[in-house]
């Protein structure tokens, strides 16, 4: 499957009246650009492409007159305009034929138009973007780590829009199919996995857990085969109720171990599964059944635990953080986490609940994105002993950002809010002091297994 | 994968917990965990010991609680291998929900179980709490009163899970202190000839990476109803095959410690005592002294506590004059002991007519004297004779 | 591999597959202008029941499996979904 590349917004960063990137554009493409306009840019929310659509059936090129057939569509999508073709029409039909005003005239020569046509491949109005707000969007480049197969079933219990299923359904193409076992226990995640009677629901091996033993049915699959030399990827795809309470033990006693194990934790921050109720995961202040908004109680007292960075403490050999607004980062995390052979790895996923969070069902990767965006939920890896951002946040919004969005915060006062702002700030802050303390050959000692 | 020994038999002194890793030595496990314990420390001090001295070729798992070694012992049996672990009390309790997961799933792992009380108090003593606690986990349970039996019971035990018609896992109990740091000679058959009275394990299905399988999916209410059924047959079917596995062991090895029962001089015996675990050695010599006095009297030692051996006791039990049993644990709600009830229930559809009575003995390491037991005797001639008697009795406390 | 009698309740094999029937949980329905869509892969990758399907030069949402959260829309690029009322 061949996929066309996108100039899309990611960012809601654009300072007022800043034009970087039509300067960019103008610069490249001389006096007849630019291309991208710095008031659409500004007006258009999250994930909107900004410049031409390149579409699959272009107007632009069904209207150029036959005899000349100048525009075409080439093999990576780009709607192109081939000067050699190009009688520079003084009226031109390319322009009147795009819906959507992204032919433009060259304003230069007053005839004939300009397009973008996205630099070959190196955008200049990303590149020059000083606030990360732009992305040139490369499916290829998540692509390339799936298979061909969807492992897990089209029908599922997921509720609709469940960004979990999202990373459930995307972490089985990356590791599928490369002798891998999958491991779950009750949870919401372990819902769509579990089969019924004698039909599975999961085209892949798969051992299906009690709540309390998925690290130690992980330890005795894997000494075995180490036992008989067989070579293989165990990995579990579990909540944070698991991972950070109820097996908690366990997962540390795995991890002392060096147990060779994938541990992948989606954390909806609550037990959302038996119909939420809070977790150690989840966050300061934030409503769900147990920790309730009325009279004394405004939510959950204490902060949440930030499971990836006990992991860390524990010394294994990869622990990352990963959303699921960010396919290409988590899926390059899950291909070193395979590639971790002597040890555990560690994948700390957000996992935002529509149903638990109180948010439309469409706003699940935008409320991850805004998750990730307000250095709420940083993306970072410690590989190796050696710490590092993996998602720069330059000029991370207020919190508040991230809090507006979902329901379970809709109580929230100022004084409240400046607590997880706090919260927030010591925690991206621990994150990069330790990225400082670990750079080069500073990193960290691993604890690999007996 | 296998360890090839030169040591023809050998005869050693051991204590019940290394004839026990001894046995376990034996039958050549593919993956170990365990959590130590007091008193079954010294089980896996031994296993390591024999693993640094090239006579155990298996993976040591030194896993950070109980909880965790039957959740281990879960996985690697599910992927195919054979494997061991020990336990006692609380730590019994603490794996009790993995323990039940792997009964159910049907896997063939074999434990050892040195019997100790649970707390509160905060002792570590001896009694049968804990074993009586768990017999309704759906393990077959095996008690052994000899560190030879301990031995021979761990290997037979491999042979009994392993069983193709069985697939239930099995523990292996002897008691805390009367059995486990009790020095006797017993007598260790080679590597090979252990071996070969075992069958290369086969799991089929399996966890296999090759192989899309689920283990453990959701069940409908029938499928999950028929479930159970199955593995009720499959436990009755121990009964029978735990008896001409012993057999078999016989004519191997030269040994038999009877099956689900082992009968003591009951040829003409009027009394019975029925007992289980260690005290059977002291309550044999007890016996034999008031068999001295002109009494007839004999003993029924249980081997197979779960199954429960209803049909061999009732019949053993046929035309007798009266029965004692030895409890060394109490059914806090019955107001009597675990073996006394579930005797009962055994002989409800016998025509059992006879005194049948109960003795409380050997709880919070409480020896279970020789004196003790031929009072128990007397009280049990008495009530033969017509005379007025309990139902039940703690004999420590009288 | 069949999962043989003694094993059924406890095994369970992909061999026939379990699978939901969703089709009816939707309110609305994603409807992809296919001459729009620039085939970047976008709702491909973020659909959370994996129904979006690649025609070559476009995407289509399979309705069987569809439970009409939207995501697809929110996030494609150019603007070639829209959610529809009704199923």
């Amino acid at each position: 499957m061949t996929l066309s590349n996108v100039i899309r917004k990611v960012r809601d960063a654009c300072p007022p009246d800043c034009r970087v990137c039509e300067e960019a554009c103008a610069k490249k493409l001389g006096s007849a650009g630019p291309v991208i306009r710095a008031e659409n840019v500004h007006k258009v929310p999250l994930f909107k492409a900004i410049t031409c659509y390149q579409c699959s059936e272009p107007k632009c090129m069904e209207a150029c007159p036959p005899k000349i057939k100048a525009i075409s569509k080439d093999s990576n999508g780009v709607v192109r305009i081939d000067p050699s073709k190009c009688i520079k029409c003084p009226r031109p039909p390319c322009a009147k034929a795009c819906p959507y005003g992204h032919m433009l005239l060259n304003s230069e020569e007053l005839r004939g138009v300009v397009k973008c046509e996205m630099c070959d491949g190196d955008p200049e109005c990303v590149k020059a973007c000083p606030y990360g707000v732009l992305e040139y969007f490369k499916g290829e480049g998540i692509q390339k780590y799936l298979s061909d197969e969807d492992y897990l079933v089209l029908g599922t219990r997921a509720c609709a829009g469940c960004p979990g299923e999202i990373a459930l359904r995307f972490t089985l193409r990356v590791v599928g199919g490369k002798d891998t076992v999958v491991f779950g226990c009750p949870g919401c995640m372990t819902t769509l996995m579990i089969g019924w009677g004698d039909r599975a629901s999961i085209n892949l091996p798969y051992v299906n857990c009690l709540f309390t033993n998925v690290p130690s049915t992980m330890t005795g699959v894997s000494s075995y085969y180490r036992h008989i030399g067989k070579d293989a990827n165990l990995v579990a795809f579990v909540g944070d109720g698991c991972v950070a309470d109820v097996s908690f033990q366990m997962l540390s006693g795995a991890a002392e171990r060096g147990e060779r194990i994938i541990i992948i934790c989606y954390d909806n921050e609550g037990y959302m599964n038996t119909g939420i109720q809070r977790s150690s995961t989840t966050p300061f202040a934030a409503w769900t059944n147990t920790s309730p908004v009325g009279g004394e109680r405004q939510g959950k007292a204490q902060n949440s635990k930030y499971m990836p960075l006990i992991m860390a403490s524990h010394n294994i050999p990869y622990v990352a953080t990963a959303s699921p607004s960010h396919l290409e980062d988590y899926a390059k995390k899950l291909t070193k986490a395979l590639n971790v052979k002597d040890g555990m790895s560690y994948i700390h996923l957000l996992a935002p609940c529509p149903t638990g969070w109180r948010f439309p069902l469409d706003k699940g990767v935008d409320v991850a994105q805004a998750a990730v965006e307000t250095d709420y939920f940083p993306l970072w890896e410690c590989e190796g002993g050696e710490f590092r951002i993996t998602e720069e946040v330059k000029n991370p919004k207020p919190v508040s950002e991230f809090t507006k969005l979902t329901g379970r915060y809709s109580h929230l006062n100022e004084d409240k809010l400046q607590q997880l702002q706090k919260m927030v700030d010591e925690r991206s802050a621990r994150i990069k002091a330790l990225v400082s303390l670990t750079s080069g050959s500073n990193k960290l000692t691993v604890q690999k297994g007996g | 994968m296998k360890v090839e020994t030169k040591l023809g038999y050998q005869t050693k002194v051991l204590d019940g917990n290394r004839a026990a890793a001894y046995g376990v030595m034996l039958c050549q496990p593919d993956v170990i965990c365990a959590y130590p314990i007091t008193p079954q420390s010294e089980i896996l001090e031994q296993l390591y010991l024999f693993q640094a001295q090239g006579l155990l070729d298996a993976q040591m798992v030194e896993v950070e609680s109980e909880h965790s070694a039957m959740g281990a012992l879960r996985g690697a049996s599910a992927a195919g291998a054979r494997t061991f672990t020990a336990t006692a009390a609380q730590g019994l309790a603490f794996m009790f929900e993995n323990c039940i997961n792997v009964a159910t799933t049907r896997l063939p792992i074999v434990m050892v179980n040195v019997c100790r009380q649970m707390i509160a108090p905060h002792v570590i003593n001896c009694s049968h709490e804990d074993i009586m606690m768990a017999k309704e986990m759906g393990w077959i349970q095996i008690h052994s009163d000899t560190c030879q039996e301990i031995v021979d019971s761990v290997i037979m035990a491999y042979r009994l899970a392993e069983d193709p018609e069985i697939r239930i896992p099995v523990v292996v109990c002897h008691d805390g202190y009367f059995l486990s740091h009790l020095w006797e000679p017993v007598e260790i058959p080679p590597v090979e000839k252990a071996q070969g009275f075992l069958q290369p394990l086969t799991m089929s299905p399996k966890i296999d990476p090759r192989v899309s399988v689920t283990l453990g999916p959701a069940v409908p209410g029938e499928m999950g109803t028929k479930l159970r059924y199955t593995q009720s047959v499959a436990i009755q079917r121990a009964k029978e095959k735990f008896d001409q596995i012993d057999e078999e062991f016989e004519e191997v090895f030269g040994r038999s410690h009877g099956g689900q029962l082992e009968e003591y001089r009951m040829e003409d015996a009027d009394l019975v005592i029925i007992a289980m675990g260690s005290c059977v050695g002291t309550a044999k010599v007890a016996v034999d002294r008031k068999r001295e006095e002109g009494i007839k009297i004999g003993l029924i030692k249980i081997r197979m506590f779960r199954p429960f051996p209803c049909e061999k006791l009732a019949s053993a039990i046929r035309g007798r004059k009266g029965v004692g049993v030895l409890d060394r644990s109490i059914s806090l709600g019955w107001g009597l002991g675990h073996i006394f009830v579930e005797l009962k229930a055994a002989l409800q559809t016998s025509n059992v007519d006879m005194p049948i009575l109960d003795f409380i003995c050997g709880l919070s390491n409480m020896d279970i004297t020789i004196e003790s037991l031929e009072r128990i005797i007397d009280m049990m001639s008495e009530a033969v004779r017509g005379g007025s008697y309990k139902e039940v009795t703690w004999i420590d406390l009288e | 591999m069949g999962i043989t009698p003694e094993a059924e309740g406890l095994w369970a094999s992909p061999e026939s597959l379990f699978v939901l029937d969703v089709g009816d949980w939707k309110y609305q329905q994603p409807v992809i202008n296919s001459s729009k869509c620039c085939h970047c892969g976008i709702c491909y990758f973020f659909c959370p029941t994996g129904c979006i399907k690649d025609m070559r030069t476009y995407f289509s949402a399979n309705l069987e499996y569809c439970k009409g959260c939207g995501i697809c829309a929110g996030l494609c690029p150019v603007d070639a979904i829209e959610m529809e009322r009704g199923t």
